[in-house]
């Protein structure tokens, strides 16, 4: 359920999450949210509010623009 | 700072105990898949019908069908509810951002919903002042039944369509 299907949002969150060695339900609780949200969200099937994309890239250390794009993420090479 | 026990909506009857219980609760989570909330769905609409339209029956079997009909149209009601962890009765202190998205657009949903089923009902309530003493007459049907699956539906059709807007959580 994004806010606006027709703008799609790209997201790392679900990368930078695993990164980080966090369950869904461990950054839930870091951000307030329910761990469903955040599997919303790693889908991008729901945009977040800039409030939660904050709130979520402190708790996965990063700036927002490294974990959300309005463009495709480019693949990193290992 | 919200009391303990406080109890949000006085009909639902929901507390804040209840609803944070419900939001981590995984022993109910074979209601919570996509193919369990279509199937309650399903058989919440059925029921609702054929209760609101007991009275129709000859007198043994509608009161059969109202009673057993209206029991279960309770236990269906209490059972979407869990599937849906209270979302739809829950205050915006309890939800997080999409689940209060997903709240506000099932109440939008039910509220045509419910206009439409209303309107319905209004025009067979003239047709039933209109037309009583003809043959074709809706107290024939209109009953106690169909109060209370009125009543069910207002009550219980939020967390029937956030039950369907929602995936199943098997899917996430």
């Amino acid at each position: 359920m994004s806010r606006n299907q027709e703008d799609p949002l790209y997201n790392r969150v679900e990368e930078a999450r695993g990164l980080l060695g966090l369950s869904r339900s461990d950054l839930a609780s870091a951000v307030g949210v329910h761990y469903q949200t955040i599997g919303y969200i790693e889908r991008g099937e729901y945009n977040p509010s800039l409030a939660l994309a904050l709130k979520l890239a402190k708790a996965l250390k990063v700036e927002v623009s490294q974990i959300f794009s309005t463009k495709p993420f480019r693949k990193e090479s290992k | 700072m919200a009391k303990k026990e406080k109890k949000f909506w006085p009909i639902e009857g929901v507390t804040r105990n209840e609803v944070l219980k419900s939001q981590s609760d995984t022993r109910f989570n074979f209601l919570r898949t996509r193919k369990s909330r279509r199937w309650m769905i399903a058989a919440l609409s059925t029921l609702t019908i054929l209760v609101a339209l007991s009275s129709a029956l000859p007198t043994k079997a509608s009161s059969y069908v109202g009673t057993l009909g209206g029991f279960f149209l309770l236990g269906g009601y209490l059972l979407i509810r869990t599937s849906v962890r209270h979302i739809a009765d829950s205050p915006d202190e309890l939800l997080d951002e999409r689940q209060i998205a997903l709240r506000d657009r099932s109440y939008l949903h039910s509220y045509r919903i419910i206009s439409s089923v209303f309107a319905i009902a209004l025009v067979a309530l003239f047709i039933r002042i209109d037309l009583s003493e003809n043959a074709f007459d809706i107290s024939d049907w209109w009953g106690t039944g169909t109060w209370f699956s009125l009543i069910m539906l207002m009550a219980g059709l939020p967390s029937m369509v956030v039950a369907w807007l929602d995936k199943g959580e098997d899917e996430i």
